[in-house]
């Protein structure tokens, strides 16, 4: 299925045509392909934040790289805010964030963003003044003379964030942002990214966490096996009514209650049930004739991930039946 | 012009801190302890021998760095992939390059100077000579022949696909680039037609390294060293670098990142 | 700064390419007439290890340490030169040595004073002293020192010691004179009669000799000496 853009009044900030990249692997005689991108059609619009997902070896690198010209692409084309990315005014206007950026271990935070300042153009006291609100922005300032090669992995990180919006992006292509980031890093990213959102910036993340993709982005997009299934806006998945799994918590002191119902093996060792939100009503009322005391329920994915599981295609292999599915 | 600057500033920072200059040092000491060793073994000519000795160090300390500053770097920009992070930013890869080019020159500058100093002190203070005004033409040669291979090592690194590689290349390179004053003399012997185009075309792709080597030739009573050979000289080392510089960003512009 | 297209840039920078490298081609034929005036040159070697001379040959040329490989290897011949030990294996093949170290190293004037002083006056072999003496003179025409010694070589051949001691003196008289130019000297000296003089040579090689043997050598030496002139006195009256 093609995946549908949906308009909006915002131009493009990149748009891909009938992007594919082909990888040639082995030597001469025993060539292997391998298609990492097919085919893939796919508008960005301009102060929109929009989540690529997929799982691993999906080809979501591969199409970041391709947009910033990392990648020759085997066919199809890409523009990036109007123009090409071999433009310097172009790429004056990006943000690129690697995943686990690395950086030579020699210098600096300071050096680093005073050097990636100077690459956009900025110098003398711009750039001082530049570096140091990143560094604020970031929350290095007190390690920004430390060497690199004494950070964590949560600060480099941090500095790849601020190497990244050291030129003040329009657009800001971020590869998996929050790898390596603690519990507070992850909030402290995901702030920077509402805020940089607020101000107008296009964001392109390309994350496994769903819960940024859910709380950050606008649109998402659903890459798997090297093709774009799914393409929607973030208010349309929730509102969508996609099955959930829940988990129904029963006392195990309930169990003798259930007698010839499936699942009662699986409340009395594991004080609970798994179903799919399909069967939720079903298995409630069931509960509820044995006279079993129901403690709680609960979703245990979001709505954003089951709308990535069906995509796919693993939902089905997800909701294979499970001991104590009714 | 600024872009280049940024970047010949961040590699030299880069490669002064990389513990490069060590090795440096390490010259500097094996470069003392055979001169001492040599004025109690030799007799006669220690100046001679204190100065060619301190001319090959010069070079030998030059090479050492920029094939350990390749590898070095070729661990980080390509293996590790920091070379991402410059590519995405508003710098063509030609910039890139020249960048990286001129930062590396600038630290082989520091230590063939760096060593011609500790030379012309070895001369002064335990030899109780003076030094000849060849030396000083000598030093630059050995510069340029240090920019040529800079450009061809740093186009290489573009080029190769692993850090072996790079070393290897830039080190036989060295060693051709030397003999290749032999190829002509190959050429005027006996031998079949075909060998001798292939030589001719070695003759012309690898760099005359030994036009550089002015440091074998530092007594010779019968050295013509005028305008027109420094012209030649630096007409040659700038175009023949200039060719590499630019069959290394040709390659860098195709190249893709996995 | 609007886009400079980098893909413009190497489109015409790739069309440079070939102008620059017929540039270089030809200025890299231009200056190898500068660089190699003379053509390879590899004096045969007859008593010397052939593959030790090609290995050292090679090493020279192919990493463009020709004078670095020309004083190592001189160094070490200067060791074994004089140790009466190596007599039969090293002395033999003198002049090969120092053949290959001056088309290494042409321009180090000791390789010809000291071979040639070697050759001639300690094993006797003229002719080789005088083949290395004239192919230093063509390398160096400005060295004085080895016309002297050229003449020197030839006085000996005509046996006439009062001519050669002039050039020994001389020879022996500069700093870099090898330690065994002064046994040759004194030995000369004997050989004319003029004894005070040989026993002031030994004298000093007794006191500044640099080898234990050289010392228990000039100590014989001046006993001898001594001996021969209180045999004179006696005689006398």
């Amino acid at each position: 299925m093609e995946p549908t853009a949906v308009m909006t009044d915002s131009p493009c900030a990149i748009q891909i045509r009938g992007l594919s990249k082909t990888y040639k692997t082995g030597f001469w005689f025993t060539p292997k392909v391998t298609h990492a991108l097919k085919g893939v059609h796919l508008d960005i619009y301009e102060n929109q934040a929009f989540g690529l997902m997929g799982l691993n070896g999906a080809g979501k690198t591969t199409l970041i790289k391709l947009v910033l010209a990392l990648l020759r692409p085997t066919a199809g084309s890409v523009m990036v805010l109007g123009g090409s990315i071999a433009q310097r005014s172009v790429r004056q206007q990006i943000g690129y964030l690697p995943e686990l950026p690395y950086f030579s271990k020699q210098h600096t935070g300071r050096e680093l963003l005073e050097y990636f300042g100077s690459l956009h153009g900025f110098s003398g006291s711009t750039l001082q003044h530049r570096v140091d609100e990143i560094l604020e922005l970031i929350r290095m300032r007190s390690a920004a003379g430390l060497k690199v090669s004494g950070y964590s992995k949560g600060m480099l990180q941090r500095i790849g964030i601020g190497q990244a919006l050291i030129g003040k992006p329009k657009l800001l292509i971020c590869d998996e942002p929050m790898s390596g980031l603690d519990p507070v890093g992850y909030k402290e990213m995901r702030d920077i990214f509402i805020d940089l959102k607020k101000a107008g910036t296009t964001l392109f993340l390309n994350t496994h966490i769903l819960d940024e993709v859910e709380r950050v982005c606008d649109r998402i997009g659903i890459l798997h096996e090297g093709s774009l299934k799914e393409v929607a806006p973030i208010s349309k998945i929730l509102e969508s009514s996609v099955p959930v799994d829940y988990w129904i918590d029963v006392d195990s002191g309930e169990a003798p209650k259930l007698s010839g119902i499936p699942f009662q093996e699986a409340v009395q060792k594991n004080g609970g049930v798994q179903v799919s939100g399909l069967v939720l009503a079903e298995t409630l009322s069931l509960l509820t004739s044995r006279k079993a005391q129901v403690k709680g329920v609960r979703p245990l994915s979001s709505q954003v991930e089951a709308y990535f599981l069906n995509a796919i295609g693993a939902q089905a292999h997800l909701n294979r039946p499970r001991m104590g599915t009714p | 012009m600024r872009r280049i600057l940024a970047v010949t500033t961040f590699t030299f920072r880069e490669l002064l801190r990389s513990r490069l200059l060590f090795v440096w040092l390490i010259s500097v000491i094996v470069l003392c302890g055979l001169d001492f060793l040599l004025s109690i073994l030799s007799f006669g000519s220690i100046l001679q021998i204190f100065m060619d000795l301190g001319l090959a160090g010069m070079e030998i300390s030059g090479l050492l760095v920029l094939l350990l500053g390749l590898a070095v770097t070729y661990t980080t920009e390509m293996d590790q992939k920091a070379i991402f992070l410059h590519l995405a930013k508003p710098l063509t890869r030609g910039e890139y390059l020249l960048g990286r080019i001129l930062g590396f020159f600038l630290v082989n500058c520091l230590v063939v100077l760096g060593m011609g100093l500790v030379v012309v002190g070895l001369v002064i203070f335990l030899g109780g000579g003076t030094v000849p005004a060849l030396f000083y033409d000598c030093v630059v040669f050995i510069l340029l022949e240090m920019f040529v291979l800079t450009t061809l090592g740093l186009t290489y690194q573009m080029i190769a696909t692993s850090m072996v590689g790079v070393v290897l290349y830039t080190f036989f390179t060295v060693f051709l680039g030397h003999c290749i004053g032999e190829v002509q003399w190959l050429l005027n012997q006996e031998m079949s037609h075909w060998i001798k185009v292939l030589l001719r075309m070695v003759y012309y792709i690898l760099p005359n390294l030994e036009a550089f080597n002015l440091k074998d030739r530092l007594y010779d009573p019968n050295l013509v060293l005028g305008w027109a050979q420094w012209q030649d000289i630096l007409l040659y080392a700038f175009s023949y670098s200039f060719v590499v510089f630019l069959i290394g960003w040709i390659n860098l512009e195709k190249r893709e990142f996995r | 700064m609007s886009a400079p297209d980098s893909g413009r840039w190497v489109t015409k920078g790739a069309a440079l390419i070939p102008v620059l490298f017929v540039l270089q081609a030809y200025l890299s034929t231009r200056l190898h007439e500068w660089v190699h005036p003379t053509s390879f040159e590899a004096s045969p070697v007859q008593r010397m290890d052939k593959t030790i001379a090609s290995t050292l040959r090679a090493v020279a040329y192919l990493t463009g340490y020709k004078v670095l490989v020309g004083h190592v290897f001189w160094i070490q011949i200067i060791q074994y030169y004089g140790d009466d030990d190596n007599a039969a294996t090293r002395w033999s093949q003198l002049y090969d040595d120092c053949s290959l170290a001056s088309d290494l190293n042409p321009q180090f004037i000791s390789i010809y004073t000291f071979g040639a002083n070697a050759l001639a006056f300690h094993l006797k072999r003229i002719d080789q002293a005088a083949r290395l003496l004239e192919k230093g003179i063509k390398a160096n025409p400005d060295a004085q020192r080895l016309k002297y010694l050229l003449a020197a070589i030839g006085y000996q051949n005509t046996n006439n010691d009062n001519l050669i001691i002039p050039v020994l003196e001389e020879e022996a008289g500069r700093p870099d004179a090898p330690p065994m130019l002064f046994n040759i000297l004194a030995n000369t000296y004997q050989r004319v009669g003029r004894y005070q003089d040989s026993i002031k040579v030994w004298q000093g090689v007794l006191k500044d000799g640099q080898t234990d043997e050289l010392r228990i050598l000039a100590a014989q030496k001046l006993q001898e000496l001594y001996a021969i002139l209180k045999k004179q006195n006696l005689s006398n009256h």
